[in-house]
């Protein structure tokens, strides 16, 4: 194949893929939107593309929504506003009381049509033609319409099913799930699959040819086709070509059996964008690997099951079954689907002996059934506004059918939006217009904008002279650690971030010595074993193109350095200062010489190699020198030639060392914009305590699900640590004030924590570095925070059956509790904005609050920031969260009690499924009714409208969210207290704050 | 000394979203060219109106140029290969000719033509 047509089925697939989400392995489990892809088409539009392609639902079903009105949740007003809009829209002409009957639809429980539940009575006769006119299908049409929705809707195989009811799917994904699972293992499975290294293709290729399992489902055919194509790209053409697609369709058709399996293969396309991911290093795998495998399989299986075909199974010949033998094709199709009444099932049989003839006589069948049942849901809901059916004359029968069927597409979004209004109605009465206190505040806590935080806030505020903050869980300081416990890096930061600076953890001794000189003297002895071998590993790989990185990926002096530190209660610290000109140099060479010394030893057998000729070895590798005896020479060669010592590798190997840390002037930059962009800028409180967050829950595949989407799914503690090591740092205050106006005066610490959001604990870390005369009022906070915790312990109890706070507590840490927490069940708003404005509110754990103040931000950077960083990270959780509600099978993951690790990667269902995206039902619903209420994310900016509504223009995916309808947009202008909302593409005004600012 | 002999070569310039870079890296890679250069945040007028760049905390949200330096051969399977790309999403690329000293950098090695040697 040319390379070029080769690197354009490569392109093509990887456009088929872009409709299929990510999704992260379950240790980092983000929360995304199942439907991220589709973000950029009308939201409305978006659901429907889901539907086509998943399946899923896009809305709850109409008696969930019934329940939410019954209890509240929605106001008639609101229902009544989309009803009246509809109407404006569809303009029908009958004379009929059209809102209070699709009002009473809406609320009311009135029964579908139903096949078995027919009318009985006499039915006019006009009324009765009109709907048979319009009930009777058109065999020739429905034929045509399949054949459109090959590549757009369907796979061959999808139309098989549709025409004979033969299912071919399932084994087609039996196989492929299988084959998938043996290759993207990472170390569950005791029994290896073989040649992974060579990429998922050509070790699946490998196996293909002699396993029996697919030569039993498959057919021998498989083989033949396996033995063909060493590549993936020509196999890929070659199915698509052999099922004589046209090649418009390809990209469609290629999604569609992208998304039959859409865990694995956000999983696949995840790892192939992560290429520091361990595994995907030592395993390749790319959508394209996956591709051709899967239409491999789905070609062979289609083969080896052609023969009982009433066609060839390839489009031109569908296109000829289709057309020519429409009736045929239409009737089989009506059997195969159970579109065929019930009431006709024995006379179909017969008309298909004699199709032509006969489709006609079926096709009036199946109207008056659908007629009789039809009158009868039309008898009943009319019924209920008190008109009888019989009354109305056939025109306005026939019309209050089209209506309904109409009204059926968009009854969902009206209760949705009914939901929304009438959440942002509570919300914007609830908020408050900040006014200026002049208390000085005992201490400040920052917070993650999380939801769960916004309980834990309101309480502890409530005990005294509190302030807290919502910031993004990674307080601004994005780094990749190396975390001395698990030994490899982790990125700590959003996941749209990648971080450019590496902090290291490193241990130290407890005891009397101040924390400076304390790190100072222990680092200095194991910087290098821990630094080397970070470098090392990752410059070897390099080096030699080889990789025997493990999972923890560094040597064994790393392990044993591991419980020397964990001995004898050592602590830990984060090393977030850049390293010396010097350092970098004697690291450089402590690992090169120790490298020259054993080529040498092994090479030329040389014993007690004295330092100097090491300096020189070293010297003529990166020099070009050649003043040394023959067999250092060549030793030199074998040093340069096989171990790449050389200039060049050694500035990579220093280039490397230069990335750990932050310089004094980055981390003065990174926190007074992250202090700005809170607001905080002056009165400081005595302590400032900055607070990441995490949950403790047993037994949770899912844990990372329920810890913070801010920094990547992990703890925020380290960012919080390495957060208050940078702000307590007089160097870098000194560069905060002169370069960035920003004074905290000396007397101001900053102390790290957590706070557990499952058990609402505070846990400080560093402690042992602050200054004795902090104790007794930190003292006094540390009984504050405990009374906060029972205070919100019981607030959440009564969400979790659990009556007392030692309850809640309980649950956590029993293994067996599904579900020990609501995590962001609720989740609907994020404000940006002083926290004044809500501080009087109860906003039930449901509303991210990210601190921002706009008068420090007269240009509107920091609120960019915001709105493209944590405002965006804020929707993804509310998408996941909304869809795995609306239908948990097809975009959640189902129950808990069913799900089985597989391959350390993620849960399947049962003993063989695809790997389960989206959140598990006990997350979002209760005995099977949403707990979580499924609406769009609402966000709300406090900033002058001008100001905001610009930002807004220049962050492209919050404005492409606004327009597309994925999110409601308000601003609160603070000056003229004015709220104003973003509506159908245009700014209205939504409502006046009437209170004076006193 | 000898004054330094210079070969033809064309220089592929693409202009993508941040969230597109992976995807154009390994076409290059793929491809076969010997090396690139990554301009992140990028600023600048377009058909789509002012884009400026500077730190945002999301990299996906930026616009980012790959600049490449190929033998000719490669310009075509690389148009080729990025055309679905181009189909469906923004972007821009530029190809140009340019010369350079050290041919064998680039993925070519240096043909007999060109005045011999």
């Amino acid at each position: 194949m040319e390379k070029g047509r080769k690197l354009y089925i490569r392109s093509l697939v990887n456009m088929s893929a872009e409709p299929i989400a990510y999704f992260w392995p379950m240790r980092t489990f983000i929360t995304r939107n199942p439907l991220r892809e589709f973000e950029n088409k009308p939201f409305k539009d978006a659901l429907k593309d889901g539907g086509f392609l998943f399946g899923g639902r896009g809305y709850l079903k109409r008696e969930d929504y019934r329940e939410l009105y019954s209890k509240d949740y929605m106001k008639e007003q609101f229902l009544k506003e989309g009803i009246r809009k509809f109407l404006s829209f569809v303009e029908p002409k009958a004379d009929l009381p059209y809102e209070e009957l699709l009002f009473t639809l809406l609320v009311e429980d009135i029964k579908e049509p139903a096949l078995n539940d027919l009318y009985k009575g006499k039915i006019d006769e006009g009324t009765m033609n009109v709907l048979l006119e319009h009930f009777t299908e058109d065999p020739a049409q429905v034929c045509r319409e399949l054949l459109l929705s090959i590549g757009l809707k369907h796979t061959i195989q999808n139309i098989i099913k549709l025409l004979t009811g033969k299912d071919l799917s399932q084994t087609i994904d039996e196989l492929t799930i299988k084959t998938a699972f043996d290759f993207l293992d990472e170390g569950q499975s005791t029994i290896d699959m073989p040649g992974r290294s060579a990429g998922f293709y050509k070790a699946w290729r490998e196996l293909a040819k002699r396993n029996l399992r697919f030569f039993l489902w498959a057919g021998k055919g498989l083989k033949e086709m396996v033995e063909a194509f060493e590549e993936p790209e020509p196999a890929i053409e070659y199915v698509l070509t052999s099922f004589e697609l046209p090649q418009a369709l390809w990209e469609g058709y290629i999604t569609l059996e992208l998304a039959r399996l859409k865990g694995i293969v956000g999983f696949v396309k995840w790892r192939s964008h992560n290429k520091f991911y361990y595994w995907q290093k030592v395993h390749p795998v790319d959508v394209v690997d996956y591709t051709a495998i899967r239409l491999l399989i789905a070609k062979a299986v289609i083969d080896a099951n052609k023969k009982d075909l009433p066609f060839e199974p390839t489009y031109r010949a569908l296109e000829e079954f289709l057309s020519k033998d429409y009736a045929k094709a239409y009737l089989k199709h009506e059997l195969a689907t159970k579109r065929c009444p019930p009431q006709l099932l024995d006379r179909i049989r017969d008309y298909l002996k004699k199709p032509h003839e006969k489709v006609e006589e079926y096709t009036k069948a199946k109207a008056e059934i659908l007629t009789l049942s039809y009158y009868q849901f039309l008898a009943n809901w009319t019924k209920k506004v008190g008109i009888d059916i019989n009354n109305i004359s056939p025109g306005h029968v026939l019309e209050l059918v089209k209506v309904y069927e109409k009204f059926k597409e968009e009854e969902g979004y009206i209760y949705l939006r009914a939901l929304e209004d009438t959440h942002l109605q509570n919300l914007i009465e609830s908020i408050r217009l900040s006014q200026e206190t002049q208390e000085k505040p005992l201490a400040q806590a920052f917070f993650c904008i999380d939801v769960r935080s916004e309980r834990f806030r309101r309480k502890l505020e409530s005990l005294g002279r509190y302030k807290t903050y919502g910031i993004a869980g990674f307080f601004g300081v994005p780094f990749a650690l190396v975390n001395l416990q698990k030994g490899h890096e982790e990125f700590l930061c959003p996941v749209i971030v990648i971080p450019r600076n590496v902090v290291f953890e490193m241990p130290y001794k407890k005891g009397g010595v101040e924390k400076e000189k304390a790190i100072h003297q222990v680092l200095h002895g194991v910087k290098d074993h821990i630094l080397v071998p970070f470098v090392a590993v990752e410059m070897l790989g390099l080096a030699f193109g080889f990789d025997f990185l493990g999972k923890t990926f560094l040597p064994e002096k790393y392990l044993k350095l591991k419980e020397f530190a964990f001995k004898d209660n050592t602590k830990t610290s984060l090393m977030v200062n850049k390293l010396s000109e010097e350092e970098i140099e004697q690291i450089t060479r402590s690992y090169y010489f120790t490298l020259i010394r054993s080529v040498l030893q092994e090479h030329l057998g040389m014993q007690d190699i004295d330092d100097k000729v090491v300096n020189r070895v070293y010297g003529a590798c990166i020099n070009d020198e050649n003043t040394l005896d023959e067999n250092l020479k060549k030793a030199v060669e074998v040093l340069k030639n096989k171990y790449k010592v050389d200039r060049g590798y050694v500035e990579l190997f220093k280039e490397r060392l230069k990335s750990v840390g932050f310089t004094k002037e980055e981390q003065a930059f990174l926190i007074s914009t992250a202090l700005k962009s809170i607001g905080l800028t002056k009165d400081f409180a005595p302590i400032v305590f900055v607070l990441g967050h995490g949950s403790r829950s047993e037994n949770n595949p899912y844990e990372s699900a329920l810890d913070c989407g801010a920094c990547g799914g992990a703890s925020g503690i380290y960012n919080a640590r390495a957060f208050c090591i940078m702000a307590n740092d007089p160097e870098v205050r000194r560069i905060m004030a002169q370069k960035h106006g920003l004074e905290v005066p000396s007397s101001t610490v900053f102390v790290p924590g957590i706070h557990n959001t499952t058990t609402d604990e505070i846990l400080l870390y560093d402690l042992e570095f602050l200054p004795a005369n902090y104790l007794p009022l930190l003292e006094n906070i540390k009984k504050d925070f405990e009374r906060a915790k029972e205070l919100t312990l019981i607030e959440r109890g009564q969400f979790l059956d659990a009556k007392k706070p030692e309850e809640v507590y309980r649950k956590a840490y029993d293994w067996s509790e599904v579900r020990p927490e609501w995590g962001l069940s609720g989740n609907y708003a994020f404000i940006i904005g002083r926290r004044d404005l809500t501080s009087s509110a109860n906003l039930m754990g449901r509303v991210f609050l990210h601190s921002y103040d706009y008068r420090v931000d007269k240009k509107g950077f920091l609120l960019e920031n915001i709105l493209a960083g944590p405002a965006v990270v804020g929707q993804w959780i509310n998408s996941e969260y909304y869809f795995s509600t609306v239908d948990n099978e097809v975009y959640g993951s189902g129950s808990k009690v069913y799900h089985n690790i597989v391959g350390r990667i993620g849960v399947m269902t049962g003993n063989y499924s695809d790997l389960r995206t989206g959140l598990p039902a006990q997350t979002v619903l209760k005995d099977g009714k949403p707990f979580h209420i499924p609406i769009r994310y609402t966000l709300v900016i406090e900033a002058p409208f001008e100001l905001a509504k610009r930002t807004i223009n220049k962050i492209r995916k919050i404005r492409e969210l606004m327009q597309n309808e994925w999110i409601n947009v308000i601003i609160l202008d603070p000056e003229s207290g004015v709220f104003y909302r973003y509506l159908e593409g245009s700014w209205v005004e939504y409502l006046k704050k009437e209170e004076v600012k006193v | 000394m000898k004054s330094v002999k210079l070969h033809e070569m064309k220089k592929v310039e693409i202009v993508v979203r941040g969230e597109d870079l992976d995807f154009v890296i390994d076409l290059l890679e793929r491809a076969g060219v010997s090396g690139y250069t990554i301009i992140h945040n990028l600023s600048g007028k377009g058909s789509h109106g002012f884009h400026e760049g500077h730190l945002l905390f999301n990299e996906e949200d930026t616009l980012v140029m790959v600049i490449s330096v190929m033998p000719e051969s490669l310009v075509e399977a690389l148009l080729e290969g990025i055309t679905p790309f181009l189909n469906k999403h923004s972007g821009v690329v530029f190809v140009s000719s340019v010369m350079v000293s050290r041919v064998e950098k680039f993925g070519d090695v240096p043909t007999s033509t060109g005045g011999g040697s």
